[in-house]
């Protein structure tokens, strides 16, 4: 019987065509051809055989119907499961919804004053147009004092009002005001002559901090900064304390951290040396204290300062300090 | 900063001394290192070294450092035993004790000005960056970076009358300097002249008037100690900086002075020939006296945080030259170096010991403190600020607090507005950065405009900052002004993903960021129109919080302020808000209503005038029944076939009971109520 044959490879070549179906609109087609067209060109053989024959051929019929039915539902429901688990390309991230970026001086700011204000310092603030007087002068640097030549100074009216070069003049205020025991930081705006170019800005940022009651040594300072920078930037990191010179403090300590960028091995930041200074601190001058009118005798404080302008250049691998200051977004973004 | 010479230092510290050795000592003592250079078989290094140290400014004073931390023999300046006699010295000189301390001077006659310099002095001072001149000028300069005391020769031919006087000049004089350039000094200045002319600008530069030249014969030699602020000031007026006047301002050790002209002189006759005058000057007002300071070591523990018995701070001092004297068991009388010009106080001393002690060896210990955090108010403001905008989609930006000066006329706000400013730094880097700000809209727009530039389009960008206004109740005259700024411009929500067009930052836009900075601070807030000129014809309001103008709001007029670089690059819209941090005074706000019956809105679609506000119909709709929870306006639009003073407002109205659930009965008697009142009050109506 070459129908029956016929009927053999005709299931083969069904199965051979559903394994390579890629889609529904495939088998579709596969199943009106095998389903339809064909089923019905063996129905219409029928009516040439004999009553024994078509008996036995109808059933024949079914049985590849049956057959193909259910190779062809099995083959659809496999490629439904495929499309359903593809209901979301979960690779697209739209960007219509956006969150705003963050300047990179705040954001560094915020680590450190989060560790400060969890030791229990309070912050405070203070005017950026400022006296002579407590910029410089009650920072124990008289007037022709050379220290003055460090911070190249704005004036609003020289040579009283100017543009204050570091956040200390707050800090004289913030003691003018209040009795030890105190613990304040101090950050802001401040202002130095500088032309802008890539490496200088006339404006930089700074956090400058304050601690005053009876019994605070130097030992006190080694402690809060050290414990500062391992929190800031890891406990990893490497502090180094070495004597430096600021008039307002006695005695006095430039603050080296291993560098961050080479883990202290030596690299372009930090010139091959391993070490960065982050801070200048030291232990309030007596002449400070006295200043605003503490007793020198029975208070002893420190005092630190740092800028976040080069910190954040580093932090955040950017290469100009006047990008800071030029707030390309698209920067921002990527932080 | 000082460069030493590597050999030069070998001269004190030994041939052998290594390098790293020594770079290692200065760096543990508080000498930075600020770069190396090699010269021939040299090597020049520049350290660091502060205002309080001008002993660390020559080559004898670094080796006493080293010696010192080795614990060994510090080096000393050579004593010279020399005839003194200012009556019978060869020039008459009359002095200003007031602005000198020690005026030395020497003859020397029948040198040769010409002769050879010995290499290694030419080596020296060339590697370190000094021009060799003549032999005395280079022997002179030599002497100072060894041994610290800048020296001045004057041709002694061309001295006028044998007469030299050391004070203020009484006029103003031009000068021609040793150099070659032109001067004035100024009233006040001190400088040594003749009577004829001024031959030296003191301890800063000699004139050209009694230079030594390569044809001099005799010479006067002088060693002096002049007041620092003085040649502070002038060195700073005349632009003229000098190795000479950068020691003087630091302070020159006074006590070595004139065995330091006599060490230079010698030198001078051993390499230029001559002889040395008999007798020499030697004019100094007040007695050199060993200056004492007591050590109290329990201040010292206490400061340091250390606990060092009376014999370890006295090993500690001793080894870097202070003699001590214990006085009682915890003080020590110690008698100061002459070089030692910083150490005035207990404290100075006590710095000495922590750093004799070495930083590296006191331990830290966390303070035990206990102090009240106070918050700040200003400053919690802000982040809940920065928080609210960057949640919003608001980049945070810093700007300069100085603007070009005129930005007043730029943005065309007169003398006697309220955010006018002509306050100015006197010596700003640039014109364009000299205004310090009355208010924020230059820096926002120019950073708008900067990111356009780059292709960052379509921008929402913030600022925290400060304004400053001329104010004489302030101690400084300026009040300073805690302020945020707020800028939008181009499309919000791009199209794709179920909106078909860019939907683009709107007036409404501006209206709705405000309010939801403001309800972060449960701050009430009213808008009245204000006639600012930067802003679009009626879109300038200003913000009015409890009876206070608290800022401005508006939407920039683009054409005017065509000036700010690359404005014209933002071709949509721009919308501005400023408001001032410091007056945001919140409130907490409470529940008001809670109801368990379900509400019930329904929207309504008006056409209503332009002058009527969304206010006004909404006071008429609350009025009419307290069931009216909300009103709230779902959208406004125009078209071409309404007539012009008119526009469509679509309003949603929110009904609530407390009581029970509202029927469609009791809503519809509500309705009709209001809708009577809007259309008699304003002719409102439903559009057809």
């Amino acid at each position: 019987m070459d129908k029956l044959q016929e009927i053999e490879s005709k299931k083969a070549s069904l199965i051979e065509k559903l394994k390579k179906v890629t889609s529904a609109k495939e088998i579709s087609e596969i199943k009106s051809e095998y389903l339809k067209k064909y089923v019905k060109s063996l129905y219409s053989e029928l009516k040439n055989l004999s009553a024994e024959e078509k008996k036995s051929f109808g059933k024949t019929i079914n049985d590849f119907k049956n057959f193909a039915e259910e190779k062809i539902s099995e083959a659809e429901s496999k490629f439904k499961a495929q499309k359903s688990s593809a209901k979301y390309d979960v690779t697209i991230f739209k960007d219509n919804i956006k969150i705003g970026a963050e300047h990179p001086l705040i954001k560094l700011y915020k680590r450190i004053e989060e560790v400060f204000v969890g030791m229990g310092f309070s912050v405070v603030q203070g005017p950026e147009i400022e006296l002579d007087k407590y910029n410089f002068e009650m920072l124990n640097m008289p007037s022709h004092h050379p220290a003055r030549d460090m911070q190249d100074t704005f004036y609003i009216s020289a040579p009283n009002v100017l543009l204050r070069s570091h956040t200390s003049s707050v800090q004289i205020r913030a003691m003018e005001k209040m009795q030890p025991p105190i613990q304040i930081i101090s950050p802001g705006t401040v202002y130095r002559v500088d032309d802008i170019d890539p490496q200088h800005t006339p404006m930089f940022y700074q956090i400058e901090g304050l601690m005053v009651a009876e019994n605070i040594s130097f030992a006190n300072l080694k402690a809060v900064l050290t414990r500062f920078l391992k929190e800031v930037f890891g406990e990893e990191v490497g502090v180094k304390f070495r004597p430096s010179y600021y008039p307002y403090t006695e005695p006095s300590a430039a603050i080296d951290m291993s560098c961050t960028k080479c883990g202290g091995k030596g690299c372009r930041t930090c010139k091959g040396t391993g070490w960065i200074t982050v801070a200048g601190s030291g232990m309030v001058h007596p002449n400070v204290l006295e200043g605003v009118g503490y007793d020198s005798k029975k208070y002893t404080g420190f005092a630190f300062g740092l800028g976040l302008n080069r910190f954040a250049l580093t932090y955040y691998d950017l290469d100009e300090i006047r990008k800071l200051y030029e707030n390309d977004i698209s920067l921002w973004n990527q932080i | 900063m000082f460069k030493f010479s590597l050999n030069w230092l070998r001269d004190y510290c030994g041939k052998d001394a290594n390098y790293d050795d020594i770079m290692k000592k200065l760096k543990t003592q508080g000498f930075e290192f600020d770069g190396n250079q090699e010269v021939k078989d040299d090597i020049v290094t520049a350290i660091e070294v502060k205002a309080n140290r001008p002993d660390m400014l020559y080559h004898m004073g670094i080796a006493r450092e080293i010696k010192a931390f080795d614990g060994e023999p510090v080096p000393t300046i050579s004593k010279k035993q020399f005839a003194v006699n200012n009556e019978k010295f060869p020039v008459k000189i009359n002095i200003d004790n007031s602005v000198c301390k020690r005026f030395c001077a020497v003859k020397i006659s029948g040198v040769n000005a010409s002769a050879q310099v010995p290499e290694y002095i030419k080596e020296r001072l060339n590697a370190l960056g000094i021009n060799s001149v003549n032999a005395v000028v280079d022997i002179g300069n030599y002497t100072m970076i060894d041994i610290g005391q800048p020296i001045h020769a004057y041709d002694a031919d061309k001295i006028v009358g044998n007469k030299l006087m050391v004070s203020k000049a009484n006029e103003n004089t031009k000068i021609t300097t040793f150099s070659g350039e032109t001067s004035e000094i100024k009233s006040g200045d001190i400088v040594i002249s003749d009577g004829e002319d001024i031959k030296c600008v003191a301890g800063i530069i000699g004139t050209d008037s009694a230079a030594v030249k390569e044809n001099t014969k005799d010479i006067i030699l002088e060693a002096a100690i002049f007041d620092e602020v003085s040649v502070r000031l002038t060195s700073r007026r005349l632009k003229i900086s000098t190795p000479s006047s950068f020691r003087f301002e630091r302070g020159v050790d006074a006590d070595s002075t004139f065995n330091a002209l006599m060490n230079c002189a010698e030198m001078i006759t051993k390499i230029c020939g001559g002889k040395i005058e008999t007798p020499a000057f030697d004019n100094r007002p007040e007695k050199s006296e060993e200056k004492h300071v007591n050590l109290s070591v329990k201040n010292s523990n206490r400061l340091i945080g250390i606990s060092l018995d009376q014999k370890t701070v006295i090993n500690c001092l001793r080894k870097y030259n202070f003699k001590c004297k214990p006085i009682d068991e915890d003080l020590i009388k110690v008698s100061i170096p002459s070089y030692r010009l910083d150490v005035l106080k207990e404290v100075d001393l006590i710095e000495e010991v922590a750093r004799i002690y070495g930083y590296d060896n006191i331990k830290p210990v966390m303070p035990t403190i206990m102090t009240s955090y106070h918050k700040n108010k200003v400053w919690s403001n802000m982040d809940i600020i920065r928080k609210t905008l960057g949640g919003l989609g608001f980049g945070e930006t810093i700007n300069y607090s100085f603007i070009p000066a005129d930005t007043m006329k730029i943005f065309d706000i007169d003398e006697g507005e309220d955010i006018y400013s002509d306050l100015t730094i006197q010596n700003p880097i640039a014109g364009a950065y000299s205004l310090m700000r009355p208010m924020m809209a230059y820096s926002l727009l120019s950073c708008l405009a900067y990111n356009y530039s780059i292709n960052n389009n379509n921008l929402a960008l913030f600022e925290l900052g400060r304004v400053y206004f001329k104010d004489k109740s302030f101690d400084t005259g300026v009040r300073e002004v805690d302020t945020c700024g707020f800028v939008m411009s181009g499309v919000r929500i791009p199209r794709g993903f179920g909106s078909d067009k860019d939907i683009k930052y709107t007036y409404y836009d501006l209206l709705n960021y405000l309010e939801i900075v403001m309800n972060s601070f449960g701050q009430n807030f009213e808008l009245q129109k204000n006639e600012y000129k930067f802003f679009e014809d009626g879109s300038g309001y200003n913000i009015i919080a409890n009876g206070e103008k608290i800022g401005f709001i508006g939407e920039i007029n683009k054409s005017k302020l065509i000036k700010i670089p690359n404005l014209k690059l933002v071709k949509d819209k721009i919308f501005y808000c400023e408001f001032y941090i410091s007056k945001l005074a919140g409130k907490v706000k409470k529940i008001k209503f809670e109801s368990k019956y379900p509400p019930i809105k329904r929207l309504y679609n008006f056409m209503q005038r332009r002058d009527v506000t969304a206010k006004e119909v909404e006071t008429v709709i609350k009025s009419s029944s307290d069931v009216v929870r909300d009103v709230v306006v779902k959208d406004i639009y125009s078209d071409k076939n309404f007539s012009e003073n008119e526009h469509a407002v679509l309003y949603e109205v929110n009904y609530c009971s407390k009581e029970h659930t509202l029927t469609s009965e009791e809503i519809e008697k509500i309705e009709k109520d209001f809708l009577e009142k809007l259309n008699s009050k304003f002719g409102i109506k439903f559009k057809s």
